[in-house]
């Protein structure tokens, strides 16, 4: 490639349609490099559905999805696996059965070269790639601090744990781009506060861009760079957490018409108090 | 209260009843009272004058197991005091006495009138039912059978008492869990290493020298448990590691087996190839069958698969069996006179003279199921093998992670496709003979339980699975004919009780230390 | 920076690709032999007439049980979302009660006769309700042993193969009950097998046989009446509800363990008249009698759709006639009869897996 890509991940009028409902109508999105994007709204607003068709699980009815400016509509999510792109999911997908240790050995795929001719004759290329591959899933449960849970069954581990152990997962295949579904759904504030320091490590330290979708405010308005709001498939507003705070829309599109007053005096506690908590 | 316990307890009567109606009709009854004569007295009791005593202990022991399993469910209060307890017992006792003497009392008119059951019931011969009749008439039959299941109903009510009293669990109880607990053998590998090592190299210590000392009845039932031990580790990969469910592996030990048979058998083509040849190209044949099912299958779920699967399976047995292909295929005649591999010299050189056939042929299987073993064993613990139970555990997830899961489908086929091969190749060469009779579908059955009773995915468990689906019949000759009832029922409750089978797969031991993040960094460069 | 050339490994797009490739010339392949075939038989017809409207006759009949057990097949499916391998099994029952049924009544004498041709109508009746039952009662105890404890199995092939044990069980114990031996129904005088009437077409005969009738009748009584019941009554509506949406349904009231006990029961009520009828009319049978059948009654389900009654019923006519037609049609052996209706199963499924009626199989999965 000659120029380097504007953006990590462009997503240009993007329409989804289930039979006669619209779920997504004309949603576009630009993800710099190495930020942090959340997406918001309130439940149904398609926040998943748009996240879907962004990591190749539906097909958009319109529009296209551009990744570091190449097309990624319609190919299949093990491509854009290779691609660079990795998700979590809302309701916890592991191997349930599978130890840790392989769950995040499964994430390296894209990365792995050896075949079966390989591991029937224990080829030095093999040998060499289990060891490295098992090394580098070890420092990501390292990383994400599930290292005790190493071989422990995917399915014993308690929930916070497995959250994290989708996202040491996600990491496997190095990617550019992380997508994550409600990472902090069902946490206590304790499990929540290290989520958000490992999502912020994970942009600092591992130089991962993030798109995520969140209901809890207060990780949103901690770590976003840039919030997107969706009500009933559309876009609503977009910007930084401060626009969207005192925005009107978004707190209608929550709350209900008619709150006028209560953005004033929103804005006005805030100002009292010098920041959210 | 009362009320309740009553019509729960005739229930549990009725379902004791209707087990030993059922048992009487398939003539259970008298057989395991027969085993049991036998097993205690140690004579060779006659068919026809089975000991009354043994009759009414088999009848006990159902009633009795029924009234345990009634007095163990606990309701919402605490258990049932004595009192209720013997009302619980009489009425079971009453209600599947009554049944199975209803059962008796036509069966003995029928007896006393001089007429053959035999033309409904075909099990039921005369002298069975006079076995059944405890060898005297009606009358006395029918109190018997009542004393038998209020005697069977007490002991497990004192019994169940008694255990209640001292606050232990029932024998019973505990010889179960125990039993239980023994099967979990694989955790004593977990804490001493060394006895895995040992106890491997022991057996295939045993395993060399086995051959030259059991006799030719041993020899030929091995032969078919490793035989089958193949399959089932040829399927372990396809249903166990990659989940997919494939009703039709007969099909690809029919293809091995056919292809080896016309490649060395001097009709119809008198090629007359070499055993080794034979058995590769055989086993790439099944291979490339195992492709062509495999790839137009791929987006097939569970159980649409299983029954494609079947119905290939039987396209391909229909047709073997057919007049059309008869001329290629032998037809319902089958294959005579299929190759035999030659004896390397060096045996005879060595013991003086050469191995008999089948000592040599069992060395051959043993020899072809070590590759096949070591083949599973690598195949499970590496990339492949994971990515295939990633596929089984959630294959949208695990496309999603960058498996393409349909290459490995179709590469889990064919693997196991070509070992079913090689299998079917072995098993055309022992018979020197093979007709499209034996590729049925209870073939694949056969090869199924093997996998999922011994346990889905794991290798020990799978050799397990052998051993009790092929062995285990032969050792109990006498039951034979219940054995397919058994392994039926045995799908069922295996199902029910334990879907991971006996010896569940563990998962390995792989982590090592971390190394510092700096490290990591570096990897996770994209 | 570039984007990450994609794994070495063939892509899965080439590989689906290649599927759908496949897929087009399996297709093709099939249709243009179909065509040939259609062409030579206009050209120069090898069978007359007369021998395709015998072959339709046949067809029909048959049909016309496949249709009873395939409905039985969908209903199951609908409700469980799984294929009840031990169906087949359940329609051997009720052939074996209706011959326990016709023996007994053959045993009993009335007058100079005995029961069964002197009553002919009500010992048909009686069979047919008799093996119904037995059917339906097994039906019944099949699902709450086999099936029900597996609902929430965390195995996802559990119930599938709990259900061929619980043929294989079936099968055996009923081989060791009765023997291996074939048996054959004693037919009512009234309806006896072979008796018909035979009618002259052109110059040759077309046969009509009595039972064939009879069966065919019954057939279509049985399945008007289950569509109404379907349709209409309050457990039909219940059923289709829990087809529909099975967590739905629960919420509005409906017993889910009720609704599944009752699809057995209906699915064997079905299968045990489709039982009785294969006995009077083809009068040999033994403890394998179901599994032919019961597989080409679920082919002919899939082929009109799973799930979908009216399809289940147009599946199976349309396989009856078809498999009966079909080795004239085709030019081959008609020991090959059983082939055909397995390569239709595997046409169907790879090719169109919901089948000719039912809904397009788009069901995008929640992610």
């Amino acid at each position: 490639m000659t120029k380097k890509p504007s953006y990590v991940l462009e997503a240009e009028n993007i329409t989804i349609n289930f039979g006669g409902l619209t779920a997504v109508n004309d949603v576009s999105l630009q993800v710099p490099f190495e930020s942090i994007i959340s997406i918001i709204g309130p439940n149904g607003a398609g926040k998943t559905t748009f996240f879907n068709c962004i990591s190749g699980f539906y097909a958009c009815d319109n529009g296209t999805v551009f990744f570091q400016e190449r097309p990624i509509n319609g190919i299949p999510t093990d491509e854009i696996a290779n691609l660079g792109i990795s998700r979590t999911y809302q309701n916890i997908r592991l191997f349930t059965n599978m130890s840790v240790i392989e769950n995040v050995l499964i994430g390296q795929q894209p990365r792995l070269r050896s075949t079966c001719i390989d591991t029937l004759f224990q080829t030095f290329r093999n040998r060499r790639e289990e060891k490295q591959s098992i090394q580098k899933a070890c420092n990501l449960l390292d990383f994400v601090g599930l290292g005790a849970y190493a071989d422990d069954v995917a399915n014993n581990l308690p929930y916070g744990a497995q959250r994290r152990l989708e996202i040491a997962r996600a990491l496997g295949n190095n990617p550019h781009l992380l997508l994550l579904d409600e990472p902090c759904a069902g946490m206590n504030p304790h499990e929540t506060s290290a989520m958000i320091e490992l999502i912020n490590t994970l942009r600092s330290q591992l130089k991962i861009t993030i798109v995520l979708i969140e209901h809890d405010m207060k990780v949103v308005m901690n770590i976003s760079d840039s919030i997107l709001v969706l009500d009933h498939g559309e876009k609503i507003a977009q910007g930084t957490p401060d626009e969207i705070q005192s925005n009107q829309k978004v707190i209608e599109a929550y709350l209900g018409s008619g709150t006028e007053n209560l953005v004033e005096k929103y804005s006005r506690r805030k100002a009292d108090k010098g920041k959210l908590d | 209260m009362m009320k309740t316990i009553l019509s729960k307890s005739s229930k549990f009567g009725i379902v004791a009843g209707i087990i030993l109606i059922f048992c009487e009709m398939i003539n259970l009854t008298s057989t395991l009272a027969e085993i049991l004569e036998k097993l205690f007295t140690g004579g060779t009791a006659a068919k026809n004058a089975i000991t009354p005593f043994y009759m009414g202990l088999v009848v006990g022991l159902i009633v009795f197991f029924t009234t345990i399993n009634f007095l163990r469910t606990r309701n919402s209060q605490k258990k049932y005091s004595f009192g209720q307890g013997f009302f619980a017992a009489i009425t079971i006792s009453i209600v599947s006495g009554l049944l199975i003497s209803l059962l008796n009392i036509i069966l003995g008119s029928y007896l006393v009138n001089g007429k053959d059951v035999r033309v409904y019931l075909e099990a039921l011969a005369p002298d069975v039912i006079r076995a059944f009749l405890f060898q005297t008439d009606i009358r006395q039959a029918v109190t018997y059978y009542f004393m038998s299941t209020i005697l069977g109903s007490m002991a497990a009510l004192i019994l169940f008492w008694i255990s209640q009293k001292t606050n232990q669990p029932a024998k019973s109880v505990r010889a179960f869990t125990h039993l239980k607990e023994k099967i979990q053998i694989g955790r004593a590998f977990e804490r001493y290493p060394a006895i895995k090592t040992v106890l491997i190299l022991l057996l295939i210590i045993a395993f060399l020298l086995l051959p030259l000392v059991i006799n030719a009845y041993t020899i030929s039932v091995l032969g078919i448990v490793l035989i089958y031990a193949i399959m089932g580790l040829g399927l372990n990969l396809i249903v166990g590691l990659s989940g997919q469910l494939v009703f039709g592996y007969v099909a690809f030990f029919a293809l091995g087996a056919y292809t080896f048979g016309l490649l060395t058998a001097p009709k119809p083509f008198g090629i007359e190839m070499n055993f080794w040849l034979a058995l590769l190209v055989s086993l790439i044949v099944a291979g490339i069958g195992g492709f062509l099912v495999g790839l137009p299958i791929m987006n097939l779920r569970g159980d649409y698969l299983a029954i494609v699967t079947l119905g290939f399976a039987e396209i391909v047995r229909i047709l073997i069996n057919s007049n059309l292909m008869a001329d290629y295929t032998g037809g319902p005649q089958g294959i005579k006179n299929i190759g035999q591999p030659i004896q390397p010299s060096i045996f005879e050189k060595y013991f003086g003279e050469p191995l008999e056939d089948n000592v040599w042929f069992l060395y051959l299987i043993i020899f072809v199921f070590l590759i096949v073993l070591y083949a599973a064993f690598r195949l499970q613990y590496s990339r492949t093998g994971r990515s295939w139970e990633a596929m089984r555990e959630d294959e949208t997830v695990a496309q999603a992670c960058g498996v393409t899961t349909s290459s490995y489908k179709v590469l889990a086929i064919v693997i196991g496709a070509a070992i079913a091969g090689a299998a079917g190749a072995l098993y055309a060469s022992r018979n020197t003979y093979t007709g499209p009779s034996e590729y049925a579908f209870m073939v694949s059955v056969n090869a199924l339980a093997v996998v999922v009773v011994g346990g889905m995915g794991s290798i020990p468990g799978t050799l397990l699975g052998a051993f009790i689906i092929k062995g285990l019949p032969e050792l109990l000759r006498d039951l034979e004919n219940y054995r397919m009832v058994v392994f039926g029922a045995l799908l069922i409750v295996m199902m029910i009780i334990r879907p991971e089978g006996i010896w569940p797969v563990k998962r390995r031991k792989l982590s090592v230390a971390p190394e510092s993040i700096e490290i990591l960094k570096e990897d996770l460069k994209p | 920076m570039d984007a990450e050339k994609p794994h070495h490994e063939p892509s899965a797009k080439q590989t689906v690709k290649r599927i759908n490739w496949l897929r087009w010339i399996v297709g093709v392949i099939a249709g243009a032999y179909v065509l040939y075939r259609i062409i030579i038989q206009i050209i120069q017809p090898e069978y007359g007439p007369v021998y395709w409207l015998g072959f339709l006759n046949t067809g029909l009949i048959v049909g016309g049980m496949y249709s009873l057990i395939a409905i039985g097949y969908t209903l199951v499916y609908g409700v469980m979302l799984l294929i009840n391998f031990a169906h087949g099994d359940i329609m051997m029952l009720g052939c074996f009660a209706g011959y326990f049924t016709f023996e007994f009544f053959n045993f009993l004498k009335v007058g100079e006769s005995n029961f069964l041709n002197a009553y002919p109508v009500p010992a048909i009746i009686l069979a047919f309700l008799i093996g119904a039952s037995v059917s339906a009662v097994s039906g019944f105890y099949l699902e709450k042993i086999a099936y029900r404890p597996l609902r929430n199995s965390h195995v996802r092939l559990a119930p599938l193969i709990s259900a061929v044990g619980a043929s294989i069980f079936l099968e055996t114990a009923a081989q060791i009950m009765f023997g291996a031996n074939k048996k054959t129904y004693k037919n009512p005088l009234l309806l006896e097998r072979g008796t018909g009437w035979n009618i002259k077409m052109g110059d040759g005969m077309i046969i009509i046989t009595k039972t064939g009738v009879f069966s065919l009748i019954m057939a279509v009584v049985l399945m008007i009446a289950l569509y109404f019941f379907v349709q209409k009554t309050k457990l039909g509506k219940s059923i289709r509800a829990v087809s529909q949406d099975k967590n739905t349904a629960q919420l509005m009231g409906i017993n889910l363990d009720r609704v599944t006990s009752q699809t057995f029961i209906i699915s064997g009520i079905l299968a045990g008249s489709a039982g009785v009828m294969w006995g009077l009319h083809n009068g040999l049978f033994n403890h394998f009698v179901g599994f032919l059948p019961g597989i080409k009654a679920f082919t002919a389900a899939v082929l009109g759709g799973i799930g979908n009654i009216p399809g289940a019923m147009a599946g199976g006519m349309i396989l009856g006639i078809v498999e009966s037609v079909g080795p004239a049609f085709l030019g081959i052996d008609f020991q090959l009869k059983d082939v055909i209706a397995f390569t239709i199963l595997i046409l169907v499924l790879i090719l169109k897996p919901s089948g000719l009626f039912g809904k397009s199989s788009s069901s995008v999965e929640k992610v």
